[in-house]
């Protein structure tokens, strides 16, 4: 199943970038050049797991999983996340985890970010993503009629 | 728990056949994986007599644990069998990169044990095997992993990341993952002290 992932502006900039890997395996961008990328969906899947996890948590989740994503770019940027779906909702949620991948975001200078904020910098684009549409189409679970406000407060669902 | 390290060619005839008997027991029983498999046995070529085995044993001297570390210097699991995983790179070879696979830290014979106590059963065996690889000169390891791997090493606050995007073998998804040995992985396994190269161990 093939589907975008359309969360980026344009892709003229990453036509004219050319990416590649750092002998530490990391694919080094700024910020601004990591938004710009495409990305294809690879796979979705439930995770029981996971499921379990999160309700030890106290997270109300009626259901959890990972997805995956690659850009179209050679060599390829890889994006992995999990979610979850609220109780008595179809919202869907980024779980409370790191995002993986393969991606080093550097600041203006050149320098790395590091690895965590690399990663919360996936994640806030993430939530400008509508990612939760691929889930959905994935794993055929019907679009919500009417969002709950806690759902509307807290990601797009 | 008691954790050992020894190249296979210190390990008695016994006690080489019990790991493998273990690997067989989670590998192919639990987990389902498609490996070679004689008599009840699991072992592969990668299975030589210079390769290091980190083993853990529980009170009772039943194995709880095992990890596997090839040098990439020398043909290995990655380097053979899946080099596609990583997203058109060349396969490392260097004597600071070792490969980390079989790596399973489970009682099979504790049926009682929590989900907390499986996790630090796991970063102990970890543990042992980022020092062990470290006693060898390895700044770096990749491993060959299914994905809830990387949530694994991530949960323990291991410095890890992925070399390129996973694939589907036998209908489950496998990537390739390095792992750091640097400052944050050791603090976050609470290695405090290098191993002082391989020993025999002790029978």
């Amino acid at each position: 199943m093939q589907m975008d992932l359309n969360c980026f502006q344009s892709t003229s900039m990453v036509q004219k970038t050319v990416l590649k890997i750092s002998p530490d395996g990391y694919i080094r961008l700024s910020f601004s050049t990591f938004s710009s990328l495409s990305f294809v969906h690879l796979f979705t899947d439930r995770d029981l797991t996971l499921l379990d996890e999160l309700l030890g948590q106290s997270i109300p989740a009626e259901s959890a999983g990972f997805s995956e994503c690659v850009s179209t770019t050679a060599p390829s940027i890889t994006l992995g996340w999990a979610w979850y779906q609220l109780r008595d909702s179809n919202c869907l949620l980024l779980a409370p985890e790191i995002v993986r991948s393969n991606v080093m975001i550097v600041d203006m200078h050149g320098y790395d970010v590091g690895s965590r904020t690399t990663s919360n910098l996936i994640s806030e684009w993430l939530t400008c993503c509508d990612w939760p549409a691929m889930v959905r189409l994935a794993l055929r679970i019907p679009n919500q009629i009417e969002l709950s406000s806690v759902c509307a407060n807290a990601s797009p669902c | 728990m008691q954790t050992i390290y020894s190249t296979s060619k210190e390990f008695t005839p016994e006690f080489e056949r019990a790991v493998a008997q273990y690997r067989h027991k989670i590998f192919i029983e639990r987990l389902g994986w498609q490996l070679p498999v004689k008599d009840g046995l699991e072992r592969d070529q990668f299975d030589r007599p210079d390769t290091i085995y980190v083993v853990a044993r529980n009170e009772t001297g039943s194995i709880c644990g095992c990890a596997r570390l090839l040098p990439t210097i020398r043909p290995y699991l990655l380097g053979e069998v899946f080099p596609q995983l990583m997203n058109g790179l060349p396969v490392p070879s260097s004597h600071e990169i070792w490969e980390l696979s079989r790596f399973a830290a489970a009682d099979v014979s504790d049926t009682t044990i929590s989900p907390q106590g499986a996790s630090q059963q796991s970063q102990n065996l970890l543990a042992a095997a980022v020092a062990t690889a470290a006693a060898q000169g390895a700044t770096r390891l990749i491993t060959v992993s299914p994905l809830g791997v990387e949530r694994l090493l991530h949960r323990m606050g291991v410095h890890a990341h992925r070399a390129g995007p996973p694939i589907f073998v036998d209908g489950k998804p496998i990537f390739a993952c390095w792992i750091e040995i640097d400052t944050q992985t050791r603090q976050a396994l609470g290695i405090t002290e290098e191993v002082k190269g391989v020993n025999p161990i002790t029978h």
